[in-house]
């Protein structure tokens, strides 16, 4: 590969010094895409995997995400912060995966529900984390492939690679209480499958303890 | 108390929800050699596909990153980009803006990069003394073009005034102090430049002398000023005199060596006109240089015989090419003078016998109208009849001395004699007007009087070669009544 020759620079940081602590452009540009690979890959191959809920494909989707990254570097675009472009990349290569597989059409499941996303405006974080305290989070894991896309997509992202809504928000191009709609609404639906596993489950042990009984 | 522990209940099931919910993702990661397998198939595809050497650039003049400093970061800069830009800033600084400034005048900006830069520069690059009275000559030059020109827009303030007569005394001394330094080595060389500055200070000092003489009747405070700079070139030339008191004169080949250059020089001039100048003002300019080369070709076939007529001719040549090089050259001389009172035409042998002809003529039809003028018995008839005597001994001298007298010497007796006529004439004319005056005005006899004392004076002046406000001084006082019969 054909090195630059560089000379190092070193200017007055002013106030920008705050937000260049938490920018990750070091070295070359070749240096800077393998560390972004080596920071984040690890995370974007957990999200494509609870989503499409195939390992094979999410490591190809992976691959896939950062060869179109670098392509974006290669056409002379500047990236000043790797992670959420990454995820924004990956994310479109998700609902491209969907749209082949055909079966689950997300315009389709938003008509399922047939409420206007738009009406909660009141929902806020704290119901969100409210609602969350009341379940458990280990059983509600298991449960995460029964959620439609859509919600499973948000908490995901709010749970596992944990963004803030407003993160979420951007990356979705959604607004921001579109997204605490969302994930209100999945957790609820988590709840709903956990109490009705919680009853099926005593229904499936009354009736042994009535077998018992008889016999 | 028991919102409270509800509420630290709620809590701890929220971090417990999240907490489960992140563990249980953990558990879902790539294989270290799945990890590895992506990271070559990334490596490979780079390698493949890498940046366009313009991106890389350009990225990495754009790429910040944090240096582990508190206080400071740091830019990659490639060194081909400060190559570049080394070489972009020492155009803007050393082309570009010299050549801005090179139209710079005092007051401007960039009048002092002119001046101090440029101009500095280019004194450094002149090695020998006689390319440094050249230059300093040519700083003269542009110094008083610059104050013309400020002039001409009406910005000429006082300072600049001075300022510019500084710089004349400045740059005259230095090319004194050069031609001192060159007499010491080569007299020749000494006596070459020493012309050229004195020509040049002498067509300045012309130029100024005729704007002073016309602006006189119309602005005061421009005469003034611009008399500064006509007293500080007066001076140098007054210096350059004493200077070259003992200067001798240039061996005849470096004489001639230096008019081919004024000759090629005054070509390059002509050839530049043409883009500028009007048909007419072209054809006198040509007509000057032609005169030049019909001399330097009689200045030839004189030195087989006579050199040192020769080295005389060809120093009055020196002379004239360089009042024309200097009159061509700067746009204010030639804005406030003729160029025949710079460079007069240098008639050939067929021009001047038509002029003497002419000039003969002219004389001839004169004579008639001032001998009939002188047989009448008017107060004013022995003024003109001596004016005719005057005019008649001329032309007995001219007649008589042939052999000693060339075409040239013969109009200029010719023209003398012509202006005797014309005084005389324009005296007879003066008391024909006056006369009747007289008669309708009457109390007006003081003014009449001062008048014709006035005219009959010049007329004395022309015949006897005096200044006419000199007899004004001298004789108006002592005899008003001869001179002013028709007054009484």
């Amino acid at each position: 590969m054909k090195e630059t020759a560089l000379l190092r620079v070193f200017a007055y940081n002013g106030f920008h010094m705050g937000s260049l602590l938490h920018t990750d452009n070091t070295g070359s540009q070749e240096e800077r895409f393998l560390k972004a690979f080596e920071d984040y890959s690890d995370a974007l191959f957990r999200h494509a995997t609870l989503r499409i809920n195939n390992r094979e494909r999410a490591i190809d989707i992976v691959h896939d995400t950062f060869t179109k990254v670098w392509g974006y570097v290669r056409a002379g675009h500047a990236i000043d912060s790797f992670r959420p472009f990454l995820y924004k990349v990956l994310n479109n290569l998700i609902i491209d995966e969907y749209r082949k597989r055909k079966d689950v059409s997300l315009d389709a499941l938003l008509a399922e529900e047939g409420v206007d996303e738009g009406s909660f405006a009141d929902l806020s974080e704290s119901t969100v984390e409210t609602l969350a305290a009341t379940i458990d989070g280990k059983k509600a894991f298991a449960l995460l492939d029964q959620l439609p896309d859509q919600y499973k997509e948000v908490i995901i992202l709010r749970f596992v690679d944990d963004l803030g809504p407003k993160e979420i928000a951007t990356l979705i191009e959604e607004t921001e209480n579109t997204v605490s709609v969302r994930i209100h609404r999945g957790l609820k639906l988590l709840r709903a499958h956990l109490e009705s596993q919680d009853e099926l489950a005593a229904i499936k042990r009354r009736t042994i303890k009535k077998h018992e009984t008889l016999q | 108390m028991s919102w409270q522990q509800s509420n630290d209940a709620l809590l701890k099931n929220m971090k417990r929800f999240s907490e489960q919910f992140y563990k249980q993702a953990q558990q879902c990661t790539l294989t270290p050699s799945e990890r590895t397998d992506i990271r070559d198939r990334l490596v490979s595809y780079i390698e493949y596909h890498p940046l366009p050497a313009s991106v890389n650039a350009a990225e990495a003049t754009t790429v910040r990153t944090h240096a582990g400093n508190e206080v400071f970061y740091s830019y990659h800069l490639p060194w081909s980009v400060i190559f570049r830009g080394a070489i972009g800033f020492s155009v803007l600084f050393l082309v570009i803006v010299p050549i801005l400034a090179e139209r710079a005048v005092p007051g401007d900006t960039l009048y002092a990069v002119k001046v101090g830069l440029t101009e500095e520069v280019r004194s450094t690059l002149t090695f020998t003394p006689s390319q440094r009275v050249v230059w300093e000559t040519t700083r003269l030059n542009r110094r008083i073009a610059e104050a013309q020109l400020l002039e001409s827009k009406g910005e000429l303030t006082e300072a600049v005034e001075a300022d510019v007569a500084a710089a004349v005394k400045a740059y005259t001394d230095n090319a004194q102090r050069e031609i001192a330094h060159l007499r010491a080595v080569d007299t020749d060389e000494a006596a070459l430049v020493e012309l050229e500055l004195a020509t040049t200070l002498s067509v300045h000092s012309d130029a100024l002398r005729n704007r002073t003489m016309v602006s006189q009747s119309n602005n005061a405070s421009t005469t003034e000023m611009t008399n500064m700079i006509l007293s500080a070139l007066t001076e140098a030339q007054m210096v350059g005199k004493d200077a070259s008191a003992s200067t001798t004169v240039p061996s005849y080949e470096k004489l001639v060596a230096r008019v081919e250059q004024h000759t090629t020089r005054l070509y390059e001039v002509l050839a530049a006109l043409e883009q500028t100048s009007s048909p007419e003002e072209l054809r006198e300019a040509s007509r000057r240089v032609n005169d030049i080369e019909r001399a330097i070709a009689a200045t030839f076939v004189l030195s087989e015989t006579d050199t040192p007529a020769a080295q005389a001719a060809l120093m009055a040549i020196l002379q004239r090419s360089q009042r024309l090089l200097v009159y061509l050259t700067n746009l204010e001389v030639r804005a406030q003078v003729t160029l025949e009172s710079i460079a007069p035409i240098d008639l050939t042998p067929e021009e001047q016998v038509t002029k003497i002809n002419a000039l003969r003529s002219t004389l001839r039809e004169m004579v008639v109208t001032l001998e009939a003028a002188s047989a009448t018995t008017s107060p004013q008839s022995d003024k003109v009849a001596f004016a005719r005597d005057q005019i008649r001994e001329i032309e007995a001298t001219i007649a008589s001395t042939t052999a000693g007298y060339d075409e040239m010497r013969t109009i200029h007796a010719l023209e003398s004699a012509i202006s005797i006529a014309e005084a005389a004439q324009g005296l007879l004319d003066r008391f024909e007007v006056s006369a009747p005056k007289e008669e309708v005005v009457g109390d007006n006899s003081e003014v009449m009087t001062a008048t014709t004392t006035e005219s009959a004076l010049e007329v004395e002046a022309v015949i006897s070669g005096t200044d006419s406000e000199e007899l004004t001084s001298s004789s108006t006082d002592s005899e008003p009544e001869d001179l002013t019969p028709d007054a009484e």
